[in-house]
């Protein structure tokens, strides 16, 4: 009983990793920084930080001992990716771990790689955000990604000829059916077509992470973008896919204030579904309240919304699934969930993360709403009221 | 133990500067708290310039350092290192560069500014003969010397 009341007041404090709220940065940057920063300790990427060898400044070849120097990198990584998974100084937590990454960089030519570059940035870029600002240096951070790949594409020859394409594919990931689609058309006719793709994608993106209307847009295109090329190849590119799809979340107009849940008081899927959402909603970031006798806006009758939850999201109504999957997207333990099931090790004779990775983008995706919704109402369908007893109550408690 | 009472000395000096602060804190500190997001935001531009100089910088030179391209080259590569009369088979020829083994992706230049820095500091005594054999992107075979010719 003690043991189950800590748990409780430890998963309900600021020390627990899974809360993203009430810190200095917002809860989807902080969030961001998080997963991140597990993505990193999950990869043991300490182990890796180097000893100075070949540095792009030469002042760090006479650091003192390289032994003591990697030491000092790797104890700084752990203790700031720890203190930042437990809501401890989380500014100046990504600022040590984002410096960590750098100097270990800066230390090292043949560490350089553009994925750890990247989450380098990521948590500087966190680190320097004002409490309470809009992250738009995150935003720029994330913009200026693509614009240099999307313009060192363009300026190349082999991509703009299709020909690294060709190779890349073709002659390194040895795709058959892209190869027998190929010899359907003249020359590097295909390879062409998808290298001119993909800069067009990249520099879309560019602009579309820098105009506010359009982000919900290059939100979905840059998930969508990563996930197609982790698919084609089976590759995550180190940490870059995870670090890229943590970066969205910059883009996200994370809710201020608790959002409302509706549901119908009668519907025993709708209370099971309650139950399932409250027990894992750790920031407390939703208030429960009984459809009946609730006012509704927007003229929806009362029966028309019976069995289906709405959640309120300032003037956003979401209904039936769209509510469920607004639920899980606003809920940072989604993507703790989400991040350990990418990172989750497979085995050599079934690489299944490219189809977790696409079964959870078609799950999530716009375009699964009519299914979804058909499938929510097949299980609400099937809802038996609740004994009279507790339908004569139907008080618009919020709970 | 308790605080001495003294009436002279450094604690009334002391009292006197913490009282003094605290009356400026509620003037100064806004002040002081504007300067220190400025001065945040005046790193992170500046950051995002260093790295927009070098997407600019990459278009005239053949490297790629901070100006995301990522895995935009394929190299496939092999070195052989003539060292005191004999030759590093290619698993030692990798690890003296700490390159890796089976392809490299990004621009052949990293590979030639890893080996040229080594051989420039590190391995200066060893007096190296270093031959490079690429291909870029499956085009055709090229070959890069140290010393150069």
């Amino acid at each position: 009983m003690a043991l189950a009341s800590g748990l409780n007041l430890f998963t309900k404090s600021f020390l627990n990793p899974l809360r993203c709220a009430g810190q200095d940065l917002a809860p989807n940057v902080l969030l961001m920084a998080k997963l991140v920063a597990l993505c990193l300790l999950l990869k043991g990427f300490w182990f890796k930080l180097p000893e100075p060898f070949l540095p792009f400044l030469s002042i760090l070849d006479h650091v003192g001992s390289p032994a003591l120097f990697q030491g000092a990198l790797q104890i700084a990584f752990v203790a700031s990716a720890v203190s930042l998974l437990f809501n401890w100084r989380v500014q100046v937590s990504c600022l040590v771990l984002g410096s960590t990454i750098l100097l270990g960089i800066l230390s090292s030519r043949p560490f350089y790689e553009n994925n750890t570059l990247f989450c380098a940035c990521l948590l500087l870029m966190a680190a320097l955000q004002r409490p309470g600002g809009k992250p738009w240096l995150l935003r720029w951070q994330v913009a200026t990604v693509y614009f240099g790949a999307g313009l060192n594409k363009l300026a190349d020859v082999d991509w703009r000829s299709g020909q690294f394409f060709q190779n890349w594919v073709v002659g390194l990931h040895h795709q058959a059916l892209y190869t027998k689609i190929a010899t359907w058309l003249p020359g590097l006719l295909l390879s062409q077509i998808m290298s001119w793709a993909t800069i067009l994608i990249e520099l879309s993106l560019f602009i579309g992470f820098l105009a506010p209307r359009f982000y919900g847009l290059a939100i979905w295109g840059n998930i969508t973008f990563q996930t197609a090329l982790l698919f084609s190849t089976g590759k995550t590119f180190g940490k870059f896919y995870y670090a890229m799809l943590a970066s969205s979340l910059v883009f996200v107009d994370w809710p201020k204030n608790d959002l409302t849940v509706l549901y119908d008081g009668d519907c025993d899927f709708c209370a099971k579904l309650r139950r399932f959402f409250k027990r894992f909603d750790l920031e407390g970031g939703f208030r429960w309240a009984r459809l009946q006798g609730t006012q509704t806006d927007g003229g929806a009758s009362e029966d028309s919304l019976r069995g289906r939850l709405r959640l309120l999201n300032g003037r956003s109504v979401y209904v039936g699934f769209e509510a469920v999957k607004m639920l899980l997207l606003y809920n940072p333990l989604t993507y703790f969930l989400l991040l350990l099931m990418l990172m989750a090790p497979q085995p050599s004779f079934f690489a299944y993360r490219r189809w977790v990775a696409v079964t959870l983008l078609a799950l999530f995706s716009p375009l699964f709403g009519p299914l979804g919704d058909a499938l929510y109402d097949r299980a609400t369908g099937n809802r038996h009221c609740l004994p009279r007893r507790q339908r004569q109550n139907p008080t618009p408690a919020v709970i | 133990m308790s605080r001495p009472k003294t009436r002279g000395g450094s604690l009334p000096l002391f009292k006197l500067f913490w009282t003094s602060l605290k009356s400026h804190a509620s003037t100064v500190f806004p002040l002081g708290k504007i300067r220190f997001n400025l001065v945040r935001d005046l790193i992170g531009v500046a950051f995002l310039l260093f790295q927009f100089s070098m997407v600019v910088y990459a278009r005239f030179v053949p490297s790629r350092y901070f100006c995301w391209a990522p895995n935009d080259y394929m190299v496939d590569y092999n070195l052989q290192v003539l060292l005191d009369g004999h030759v590093l088979n290619a698993r030692e020829s990798f690890r003296r560069y700490r390159l890796p083994e089976g392809g490299y992706q990004a621009p052949v230049q990293h590979i030639i500014d890893i080996v040229r820095q080594y051989e420039q500091t590190y391995g200066k005594n060893d007096h190296a003969r270093i031959v490079m054999r690429y291909r870029v992107n499956g085009r055709e075979e090229k070959e890069w010397h140290w010393p150069a010719d």
